[in-house]
């Protein structure tokens, strides 16, 4: 089993701002650095340059919830950090530069430096133009969204500069076809919802790597996804992405007899005999939370089959994730869970990695799905 | 000044007496580059031990007037801060006299404040001419110079008389002939210094040491490893104080003829018998603008984009169309911007495609080399195709910030096997801990020196024209057959039909 790798030995040791406006940033950059090399003339600052992330968040007042996200990002990813918010109160531009440095092993400091800009949208045609003159050159250019809400016009100017685009699909919830132009630019996406389900899916891999758990295949009747999920929303989106991840590997579709009920989808393979369902079960609100899965769970629809389920089961008071083979149990076994809050994910992202390969699929499968639920 | 008991380090040699006499001395080049150039060099201790400035316009200025304007270009352009020592010793050496290129008796009395001066430091001092003036000017004045004899035979043995001129070196291929033939009607060859600032700066000297002193490079600098060459020459100003001069010129005259071109014969020629010998580098830098493919006119159509900044945004600030810049015919067709694909047909880079891009109102101003290596033959690591690696990359960066940079591909830290892009990282201004001279202070010295490196001769010009001849040809006469004029916002990286051009063999810009 994954896990997280250890966190660096580092900390923030400086951090300086300093108020600028749109022509001078790189100046200002400059400036903020050489006054930290001469508070800090013992030790080697290095400049991080290994990427750009341009965060785009929605609006001031989802600014504050992102500075967390943001501090996050420059500790584990070392990079030029654009932050762009709207805010329709601005009559100019905003602009600030930060530094902030992290000290690493060997005592030397890596600082990331970040360029915060508020806008009103009547200035995002100027905004283009200042991120090209101050992007560090040919190195990826990630960029972060807030959700769905980012103004259009600003996603139209960054993303066709973008390699990468990293977001939570929770935030998409509201409008979750608001993904398929993300999809439809072909950019690699990384989604934090689809970091979180990772163990599940490891977990679920492994349990059909037994004989016991195939046994559940031949008579698969449906498939259980239960989850938290935030106040107002029917789901979230970690259930829809594993619900479109199990299909994806089943080879499910749903096609012209597809219909949803409730929050029960019918799904047809030409594999199986008869329909299966994907059954979306309550686990209940999360609060302020980030919603996450409480099981994921096989059932067979013979009850003669030496196999009746195959489950993955959050244990919350053991902290931990149970993987069976029932009945009996035939196989049993508990795996530590892994941080779930979205720091937690960045970090597990940048610093394990994730492997994308499926995530198209399961996420085309997901929107079908949402749509079949009748989501916005 | 540097310890001449160094071990192991050459003595700085220091230039001979010389007088060196600026033509167009009350112009912009003169005091925004050529007089901080000498203030700099006279305070690192590089000019000779006897040196006189005489600065020569048309306007009328006493000695005293002249040193008030020159010390008021050291302390705005000047990259060191005005020390009152130097400056003591550099003013007491500065002249001015009032000279017109085209009256003959003013250079007579060029000639007695020259031939005064030098016997004031009993010194025979070399004669320096810079031409800072327009190309029009060069023939009067040069003749002008012979007639009052102001200029000796190079076998003469007497004096060293060189002249410095710069560019245009003219407007085309016959245009330059003839500019060659009218100073070489009063100078040889060997005394002419046509002054190219890019090759006075460190990186771009510095190719010839990456390619010839390292072992690693130089195995690896062919068709058999090179999958592709791009060269970005790229400004965030617009034509400014030039715009009648750029308007009648273009971007392909002012920046690809001559700038792009001498970075790009430098980077691909093969190794010249000796580094000592100016001639040894110019044979070989013509023989790889001779090796240049040219274009027939229906190839430029396909090899070549155009383009023209239409209004937009630098650094979030508005600013006009090129047509709307002050000075520009409000129906100007003239480019701002131009992408070229380029061949070499010769035994070295055959089938290696040279992209060369040059562009004014872009987002930065950068001047970059950038060699791409071909790719590994496959893949090992699983779930990444070869296309999905990147491809090793050696980065020159010639301006704002010179260095070089060595991109490779690494694994992250982490229990996964990932594969990510590193660049392995060589600034100047870092490694070694002093900043770099301004190109002209190398160039000055150079000519000062008489060593004609850095400096282009006649044939260089000539195939350089020769190359774009066909290029202008269809942009112009007969335009029926050439790309379009695109417009490209300011503030983005021009017009898509540049990347169009990288397209066929699947190549991209590289993102500045």
């Amino acid at each position: 089993m994954r896990s997280v790798a250890p966190r660096p030995q580092s900390e923030v040791e400086v951090t300086k701002r300093v108020q600028a406006s749109l022509p001078s940033i790189q100046r200002s950059l400059q400036d903020l650095f050489e006054q930290m090399q001469k508070s800090d003339d013992e030790q080697m600052l290095q400049r991080a340059a290994a990427a750009n992330l341009v965060v785009l968040v929605s609006s001031a007042a989802r600014l504050a919830a992102y500075t967390e996200v943001v501090a996050t990002l420059c500790r584990v990813h070392p990079c030029r950090l654009f932050l762009f918010y709207f805010d329709e109160s601005l009559s100019e531009p905003r602009v600030e530069t930060i530094a902030q440095c992290h000290r690493v092993a060997g005592g030397s400091a890596v600082c990331t430096e970040s360029i915060v800009i508020g806008a009103a949208r009547a200035h995002i045609p100027r905004l283009p133009s200042v991120l090209r003159a101050n992007l560090v050159a040919s190195v990826p250019t990630e960029v972060v969204l807030s959700g769905f809400d980012v103004p259009q016009e600003m996603l139209d100017l960054v993303l066709p500069i973008a390699d990468r685009v990293l977001f939570s699909s929770e935030t998409f919830m509201r409008r979750f076809s608001a993904l398929a132009q993300l999809r439809e630019r072909a950019l690699q996406m990384i989604d934090l919802q689809w970091v979180a389900v990772s163990p599940w899916r490891g977990l679920v891999k492994a349990l059909f790597d037994l004989r016991a758990g195939r046994e559940v295949l031949y008579s698969l009747g449906e498939v259980r996804i239960r989850g938290q999920h935030r106040t107002g929303l029917p789901l979230s989106a970690v259930q829809l992405l594993m619900a479109g991840f199990v299909a994806d590997r089943l080879g499910l579709h749903l096609d012209e007899q597809a219909e949803a009920r409730g929050l029960v989808v019918l799904t047809h393979s030409p594999h199986f005999e008869k329909p299966i369902l994907v059954r979306f079960e309550d686990g209940g609100e999360s609060g302020d939370e980030n919603p996450v899965l409480q099981a994921v769970e096989f059932v067979s629809r013979d009850t003669r089959s030496p196999t009746q389920r195959v489950s993955v089961i959050r244990d919350g008071p053991a902290r931990a994730l149970e993987s069976r083979i029932d009945p009996g149990p035939q196989f049993r076994s508990l795996s530590p869970i892994e941080g779930e809050s979205v720091d937690e994910l960045i970090e597990r992202y940048f610093m394990v990695g994730e492997s994308i390969t499926n995530y198209p699929a399961a996420l085309a499968m997901a929107m079908r799905m949402a749509t079949c639920l009748g989501m916005p | 000044m540097e310890n001449p008991f160094s071990e192991g380090e050459n003595r700085v040699i220091r230039p001979p007496a010389t007088a060196l006499v600026i033509f167009g001395a009350t112009g912009d080049l003169t005091k925004r580059k050529l007089i901080p150039a000498l203030y700099n060099l006279a305070h690192d201790d590089y000019l000779p031990s006897c040196f006189v400035v005489i600065g020569a316009a048309r306007t009328k200025l006493t000695d005293e007037q002249f040193r008030n304007d020159v010390l008021a270009s050291v302390k705005e352009h000047s990259r060191r801060p005005v020390d009152e020592k130097v400056w003591a010793r550099f003013a007491a050496n500065m002249y001015y006299q009032p000279v017109d290129g085209s009256v003959a008796d003013d250079f007579a009395k060029l000639r007695n404040r020259l031939t005064q001066l030098g016997q004031e430091r009993s010194e025979n001092l070399n004669y320096l001419y810079y031409l800072s003036v327009a190309p029009e000017h060069f023939g009067p004045i040069a003749a002008n110079l012979k007639h009052a004899g102001l200029v000796e035979e190079p076998s003469s043995g007497t004096r060293r008389t060189s002249l410095i001129i710069e560019k245009p070196f003219g407007h085309d291929l016959e245009s330059a002939r003839t500019l060659n033939a009218i100073v070489r009607g009063s100078f040889a060859e060997e005394q002419i210094f046509r002054i190219d600032h890019y090759l006075g700066k460190e990186t771009v000297q510095n190719i010839l040491v990456l390619r010839f002193s390292n072992g690693v490079f130089e195995p690896l600098w062919n068709h058999n490893h090179i999958d592709n060459i791009q060269i970005s020459v790229c400004e965030n100003i617009g034509v400014g104080s030039r715009a009648s001069y750029f308007d009648n010129s273009g971007i392909l005259r002012d920046i690809v003829q001559n700038h792009l071109l001498q970075m790009l014969s430098l980077l691909c020629i093969e190794p010249p018998l000796s580094l000592s010998d100016a001639n040894s580098i110019r044979d070989e830098k013509v023989k790889v603008l001779r090796a240049i493919k040219r274009f027939s006119l229906e190839e430029v159509a396909t090899s070549t984009a155009r383009a023209q900044y239409s209004s937009g945004f630098i650094d979030g600030q508005p600013v006009p169309g090129y047509r709307g810049e002050k000075g520009v015919r409000p129906d100007s067709e003239t480019e701002t911007y131009v992408a070229m694909r380029l061949e070499i047909d010769n035994w070295r880079w055959v089938g290696v495609p040279i992209y060369v891009r040059a562009g004014k109102r872009l987002p930065r101003r950068i001047t970059e080399i950038t060699i791409y290596f071909k790719k590994a033959p496959s893949s090992i690591f699983r779930g990444r195709q070869i296309q999905d690696l990147e491809q090793n990359a050696l980065v020159i960066q010639v301006q704002p910030d010179e260095g070089i940079a060595f991109r490779i591909n690494a694994k992250p830290p982490g229990p996964r096997l990932r594969v990510r892009p590193v660049d392995l990282d060589f600034e100047y201004g870092d490694s070694f801990a002093v900043p770099s001279a301004e190109a002209y202070e190398r160039l000055i010295l150079d000519s000062m020196k008489g060593d004609a490196t850095l400096f282009i001769r006649d044939d260089e010009i000539e195939e350089a024209w020769d190359l774009l001849t066909p290029v202008m040809r269809a942009w112009g006469e007969d335009g029926t057959i050439a790309p379009p004029l695109y417009h490209y916002e300011a503030g983005s990286w021009g017009p898509s039909a540049a990347a169009q051009l990288l397209r066929p063999r699947g190549h991209r810009w590289r993102r500045l």
